[in-house]
């Protein structure tokens, strides 16, 4: 299993909260968006150490946000494995870029 | 773990009986006319309530008849059945065969098989008509076990039967039928918005299958779709884009997964089949416009592939944690009370004093686990937990006053004294109100009585109920179910005709009983009224002389010969029938009464009905009462009897020729006892009342007023109540006895028996010597 | 793992046998059980609960406020609507199993219940 995560160089840091239920989701996806945009184009790292749940909706978010974690809890490794997306851990995850 | 279930069990028994009186004033309701759609539900969760216990604690019996009962109601409550006449009586009969089973399960006497069958034969042709009968047995799983009724052999887990999360309910065996069973099955699912709005969550259904894969001693092998996944600042926070595809071992039944999705079954798509999951092609993709590519590996396109980094291979992922990890430990601790949060709370109470010799023993020691607790409003416990923070407050300050030696202390203290006792009787009355329960409780248990009566005795009678909610205290509750279900049985046996007479006397056929309750003047009153014949005097005079309990020549008057009914040893009806004769008279039901503190009396009128009435003390504890001087000592009148004091002249005295003195207050004429002749404390002879008297005026229930003469009022207090007769020996004229603030030992006066013994006078007859005390 | 002691499970029954049963069985699996005895007073306690229960277990038939009126309640509530809640009851109508999706319920537990399979129950929802 990899479970080597790093920080970058240079990267800015998101610390994502403890519990990311279906109610976590909307927060969740304004937090990595507001933090995307401080990062100013740099690359956004999450820390995801504190995290106790994940959820479906809360997952697609994660992966949509096509970020790297710089630590990861025991509940997000379960979490990837259940849902089938270990593969994302430590490789960012492609996404449908639609031209609006 | 036997000590807990036990307590659950009397939970249980407690809210059964609670649910049955339910279902008793919810059937009465329905009988008056009151069809509307909240009685009928309260009428059907009694039932339901019922059956959903019985089942937790295998009893097979109930849960049973109840099922059956429950879908009767059903029909009833859906309309397809109309609550006429028969068939609320079909219902009644149900609810005592009901009543009866639960009694059975509590360990009571067994129920007659023939019985039940006969309810459930009427009840099943009630609902028999609409669709095929539910078959009784539908709700009773096939390994449901009958348990014994001792309880013991119930597993830690409540109950025997085991039961799936997912009932399905609608087996959707789509494909895979004639499958071959050797190859993993391939489920693809994608949920819907409405599961995550539901409080679900696509993780939950994978752990469901995961576990699926681990009861099959294999792994799942999940991957998911994310070809559908948009960039973070065009993803809708609540709509799901995410699909999985989960291959399983070839073992797990496909049964077994409808159960996991059953219950998402309308907001999720799912595709199950058998076949290999390493191939995109077989599977039948996620329901929802279909992905061109179902599993990661294909979702990474070139074009979108921003990273340049092919998703690496997907691990499967192997199940973690089966259920028995999660399951609740076996370690049983010592269970704490049962703390029921919603309504009430429980409070234990002192088993009350041992009945007498009346019940066997086993129904004694029922009646005990019965009686452990009773559930008050918390509202209630809430004002005497405030009280009693006063009271510690006050007693506070009554040390601190208590340590001062000024000259204002003395009258500081006299303040605080007289606050405390304030407190002390807010806090007596909290707890009468604890303890105070409505008679209502017995009084819906008397239309059983009834009812049962009329079907012995062939008659027709309607008890009408009013009044229930007079509260007393709950030890009365308890003792006056034996009465009054002796008086309710007499009254349908002797008090009204038979349905060919009331129809002679122009009466309508169905006999009407009336039974209520009301508070007067600090005690309980409760009436039993028929609208029947009426005493039968001449017959009941000449039982009398027939067994010697009055003399061949003695004159009576009308209220004696009423009277005489109470006398040991009668009874009226020419054949010990079913009913009434029980080997109990009315003479038992008068002890009962009494050794209550109760008095009772009878009314009756020719042609009209019978009238009995009780008049009981609120409590056992307690009363208020009036200090007054009689020949020296201290004697207590209660209060509640006293209707006025007042001095007077002699000069409104008048003697009649009999030698009995009366009295004129404002027009009014009444009998003059005075106290310290009546009890036989002073020599009648040679007394004289004083130029001026104190006097009391005192009624009893009757409303028969005397005026009685003392020497003094000295004061005002509450006083406790101890039994003469338990102490000593029951004295005509004299209630009880209670114990003064300075230690010594003072009379309670039995006000209606004096006033009973002047009436008595007052007619000619000699009055019992009431002169006891003296010796 | 998880411990579970600070998992609270709100409750709702008239029955307080169901009840008692309900919080031994749960407490025992180490959950913080709040209790009410109808939809009103579930919804009470719901909104005393403070942190709020992970998830709600309700009976359907009750006085004032029945299960589908309990769980349509708190589906329209911002801070509970997705809170779990698992109907617990005696029915096996379709018709009501209808209903109760239709107002939101997560799942559906038949009584009688052993405390493995409430237990299970609530896992698979919370976990």
């Amino acid at each position: 299993m990899a479970g080597d995560f790093s920080a970058i160089e240079g990267a800015s840091l998101c610390l994502l909260p403890e519990r990311l239920d279906t109610a976590a989701a909307p927060a969740l996806k304004a937090l990595l968006e507001q933090s995307k945009a401080q990062a100013e184009g740099g690359v956004l790292q999450l820390d995801a150490t504190q995290v106790t749940y994940v959820g479906g909706l809360c997952l697609q978010i994660l992966l949509a946000s096509q970020c790297s974690f710089v630590g990861v809890s025991e509940a997000v490794r379960e979490a990837y494995g259940l849902f089938g997306v270990n593969a994302y851990l430590t490789a960012p995850c492609a996404v449908l870029e639609k031209k609006a | 773990m036997s000590d807990s279930m036990d307590e659950i069990l009397l939970v249980f028994f407690q809210e059964c009986d609670e649910q049955l009186q339910e279902l008793e004033r919810g059937l009465s309701a329905l009988e008056g006319g009151e069809t509307d759609h909240d009685t009928i539900n309260a009428i059907f969760r009694a039932v339901h309530s019922i059956k959903g216990g019985a089942a937790s604690f295998g009893l097979e019996n109930l849960v049973r008849f109840a099922h059956i009962f429950e879908t009767s109601l059903d029909a009833l409550r859906s309309g397809r059945v109309q609550p006429t006449h028969d068939v609320i009586k079909i219902l009644l009969k149900a609810m005592d065969v009901l009543s009866d089973l639960v009694t059975e399960a509590k360990g009571g006497a067994g129920v007659d098989a023939a019985r039940v069958a006969e309810s459930q034969t009427s009840l099943e042709t009630l609902h028999a008509k609409e669709d095929a009968p539910d078959s009784a047995d539908s709700l009773i799983p096939a390994d449901f076990e009958p348990v014994a009724f001792d309880f013991t052999p119930v597993p830690i887990d409540f109950e025997p039967v085991p039961v799936s999360f997912d009932f399905g309910d609608e087996p959707t065996t789509e494909g895979g039928d004639g499958a071959d069973t050797a190859l993993p099955i391939q489920v693809t699912f994608c949920p819907h918005k409405a599961l995550y709005e539901r409080g679900d969550d696509a993780r939950n259904l994978l752990i469901g299958l995961r576990d699926l894969a681990a009861d099959a001693q294999g792994e799942a092998e999940i991957r998911c779709d994310v070809s559908h996944l948009p960039v973070l600042t065009e993803i809708e926070a609540s709509e799901p884009c995410l699909s999985w595809c989960v291959v399983l071992p070839a073992t797990v039944s496909e049964d077994s997964i409808h159960a996991v999705f059953d219950w998402v079954s309308d907001v999720c798509d799912i595709t199950i089949s058998r076949g290999t999951g390493s191939g995109p092609d077989d599977g039948g993709g996620a329901g929802k416009p279909q992905p061109e590519h179902s599993t990661p590996e294909d979702a990474v396109e070139p074009e979108t592939d921003v990273n340049g980094v092919v998703a690496p291979e997907v691990e499967p992922v192997a199940a973690v944690g089966s259920p028995a990890s999660f399951s609740a430990p076996l370690v049983v601790t010592e269970v704490q009370p049962p703390k029921i949060e919603p309504a009430g709370v429980k409070v234990n109470l002192a088993a009350p004093p041992a009945v007498s010799g009346q019940k066997g023993e086993r129904g004694a020691v029922k009646k005990r686990v019965e009686q452990a607790s009773i559930r008050v409003d918390l509202q209630r416990v809430d004002e005497l937990m405030d009280l009693v923070g006063e009271l510690v407050i006050a007693q506070a300050t009554l040390e601190t006053v208590g340590l001062q030696h000024d000259a204002n202390s003395e009258q500081e203290m006299a303040r605080r004294i007289n606050s405390m006792r304030t407190l002390t009787r807010d806090i007596q009355n909290a707890v009468m109100a604890v303890r105070a329960q409505p008679v209502g409780s017995v009084f819906q248990r008397m239309q059983r009585v009834v009812r049962e009566a009329c079907s012995l005795a062939h008659k027709d009678v309607a008890l009408v109920v009013e009044g229930e909610d007079t509260e007393v205290d709950r030890t009365l509750v308890e003792k006056l179910s034996d009465p009054l279900t002796h008086m309710l049985r007499n009254a349908v046996d002797h008090g009204v005709e038979a349905p060919e007479a009331r129809l002679a006397a122009g009466k309508l056929e169905q006999g009407r009983i009336l039974l209520s309750a009301s508070h007067r003047s600090g005690r309980i009153l409760i009436t039993i009224q028929d609208d029947g014949a009426g005493i039968n005097q001449a017959r009941v005079l000449e039982i009398a002389v027939k067994r010697g309990i009055v003399a061949p020549d003695a004159t009576l008057s009308e209220d004696e010969i009423n009277n005489l009914i109470f006398a040991p040893g009668f009874s009226t009806a020419s054949s010990v029938s079913d009913l009434s004769g029980r080997g109990v008279g009315m003479d038992v039901v008068k002890q009962a009464i009494l050794g209550l503190g109760g008095r009772i009396s009878i009314t009756s009128v020719p042609g009209k009905g019978t009238t009995f009435c009780l008049s009981l003390p609120l409590t056992l504890a307690v009363l208020d009462g009036m200090l007054v001087m009689v020949a020296g000592t201290t004697m207590v009148v209660p209060v509640s009897s006293v209707v006025e004091t007042l001095m007077v002249h002699k000069r409104d005295m008048y003697t009649m020729p009999d030698g009995r003195v009366v009295i004129s207050i404002r027009g009014v004429c009444m009998p003059l006892l005075v106290l310290a002749t009546e009890l036989g404390l002073q020599e009648a002879k040679g007394y004289s009342i004083p130029e001026k008297a104190v006097i009391l005026v005192v009624e009893s229930e009757t409303g028969a007023r005397v005026a009685l003469v003392v020497e003094d009022i000295k004061d005002q207090a509450q006083v406790v109540i101890k039994s003469m007769e338990k102490n000593y020996r029951q004295i005509p004229g004299v209630s009880a006895a209670t114990i003064l603030g300075d230690g010594s030992v003072s009379l309670i006066l039995d006000v209606p028996a004096l006033v009973a013994s002047t009436t008595e006078r007052a007619d000619g007859r000699l009055a019992e010597p009431a002169s006891g005390i003296a010796a | 793992m998880t411990t579970q002691q600070e998992i609270r499970v709100l409750t709702v029954d008239d029955s307080p046998t169901i009840q008692i049963m309900l919080r031994k069985a749960l407490e025992e699996a180490g959950y913080n059980v709040i209790q009410g005895c109808d939809g009103v007073e579930g919804l009470e306690k719901l909104q005393e609960a403070a942190p709020p229960p992970a998830v709600i277990i309700t009976d359907i038939n009750m006085p004032r406020l029945d299960g589908f009126g309990l769980i349509e309640a708190v589906r329209k509530q911002e801070a509970y609507k997705h809170i779990p809640i698992l109907v617990l009851t005696t029915e096996s109508d379709p018709e009501k199993k209808q209903r109760a999706r239709q107002a939101g319920a997560t799942g559906w537990i038949v009584k009688p219940f052993s405390a493995e399979a409430l237990v299970a129950a609530i896992r698979r929802v919370t976990a």
